[in-house]
C-alpha cells in the first residue's frame, strides 16, 4: 500500500495571495473564490497526493494545478492517476492522506514537543540518523516510528525508517526493507504528522 | 549576467524564506531549496512568484515544478534572460 500525507499549520500559512492561488489551483478548483481554509485544504490533498505518484517517478514535475481535487468524493485526480485522500484536523494542524492500494491506513500528528516526549526516550538509531537534521525531521520519524511499533507489535530497534539512495523513507523491519508497508513523513510549522499503511494481507502482524 | 550577481539575487529572494539563515549563508548551486535550506514547500511558490517580480520573466508550469536546488532556479532564470 502507498501513502503520502501531508500537513498544514494554519495559523502559520495565513492568507494565500492571488497568485500563489492562480498557480496551484485548478481552474475548476477556483470556479467560487476559495477560502483560504479551502486552497489549504486543496493544497495538502495535493501533496500527499504528490508523494504517492512521485514513488513511482522521482522526476515527475510538480505542477500542483494538474493535481484536480475532488473534495466530495475524497480523490485527487492527476494525468498519472487516481488518489483517494482523506483530511483530518488537530486544532491549528490540518492533516491529509493518501493512498492507492487495498488495506488499512492510519495517521498520527503532534508537536515536536508531543512527539518526543512520546517516544519515552528512545532515539533514532545510527543508518536513521543519518542525514537527518533539524528538531522536526527527528520529532516526525520518532512519531512514526512510535506508530510502527504499536501497529506492528514490533519493539523499537526491529522497526527502522531510512532513505536508501536519499529517496522518499522506507520501512525495514529486522534489518530488511519492508515494501508492504507504506510510510509517508511531513512537518509545517510546530507540526509533525505520519501516514502508516499495510496491506490488506497484513502478514506483517504479529 | 554573471552567475555570482544571479547566485546573489536568487539567494536574496529565498532569504525571507529559509528557516536556516546559516545554510543559506554558505549556499552553493547544488543547495536543496526545501530539505538544506528549509523552506515550507508553500513558499517555494510564493519564491517562484518572487522570481518573475524580481526578473520580469514567466517561468511554466513545468519549470517550476522542477525547481529543487538554487542551480535549478539560476537554470531557468537564466534560460529566460537569454530568451528575450
Amino acid at each position: 500500500m502507498i501513502v503520502g500525507n501531508d500537513v498544514v499549520d494554519l495559523e502559520l500559512m495565513g492568507e494565500p495571495s492571488e497568485g500563489f492561488v492562480a498557480r496551484v489551483l485548478a481552474p475548476e478548483e477556483r470556479r467560487a473564490p476559495p477560502t483560504a481554509a479551502d486552497v489549504w485544504r486543496l493544497w495538502a490533498a495535493k501533496e500527499a497526493a504528490f508523494k504517492i505518484l512521485a514513488r513511482r517517478d522521482r522526476r515527475l514535475p510538480f505542477v500542483h494545478a494538474r493535481f484536480v481535487v475532488d473534495v466530495e468524493a475524497g480523490l485527487v485526480r492527476h494525468p498519472r492517476g487516481e488518489v483517494r485522500v482523506r483530511w483530518g484536523q488537530h486544532g491549528a494542524a490540518l492533516g491529509c492522506v493518501g493512498w492507492q492500494g487495498a488495506g488499512a491506513c492510519t495517521t498520527a500528528v503532534a508537536t515536536a514537543e508531543e512527539a518526543e516526549a512520546a517516544a519515552a526516550g528512545f532515539t533514532l538509531g545510527a543508518r536513521e540518523a543519518s542525514g537527518v537534521t533539524g528538531l522536526l525531521s527527528v520529532a516526525v520519524r520518532l512519531l512514526a516510528k512510535n506508530l510502527l511499533c504499536r501497529r506492528l507489535g514490533r519493539s523499537w530497534t526491529d522497526v527502522e525508517l531510512l532513505r536508501p539512495g536519499a529517496g522518499p523513507p522506507e520501512v525495514w523491519l529486522g534489518g530488511a526493507p519492508a515494501p508492504d508497508i507504506g510510510i509517508s513523513l511531513a512537518h509545517d510549522g510546530r507540526f509533525v504528522a505520519c501516514a502508516v499503511g499495510l496491506d490488506a494481507s497484513a502478514r506483517y502482524w504479529p | 549576467m554573471a552567475e555570482q550577481d544571479l547566485l546573489a539575487r536568487v539567494v536574496n529572494i529565498i532569504k525571507p524564506f529559509a528557516k536556516d539563515q546559516e545554510a543559506l549563508a554558505r549556499a552553493t548551486v547544488t543547495s536543496r531549496i526545501l530539505e538544506d535550506l528549509k523552506v515550507n514547500s508553500a513558499r517555494l511558490v510564493d519564491i517562484i512568484l518572487a522570481f518573475e517580480r524580481e526578473f520580469d520573466i514567466e517561468v511554466g508550469d513545468d519549470d517550476a515544478g522542477r525547481v529543487q536546488t538554487i542551480g535549478d532556479a539560476i537554470e531557468i532564470v537564466e534560460a529566460k534572460l537569454s530568451a528575450r
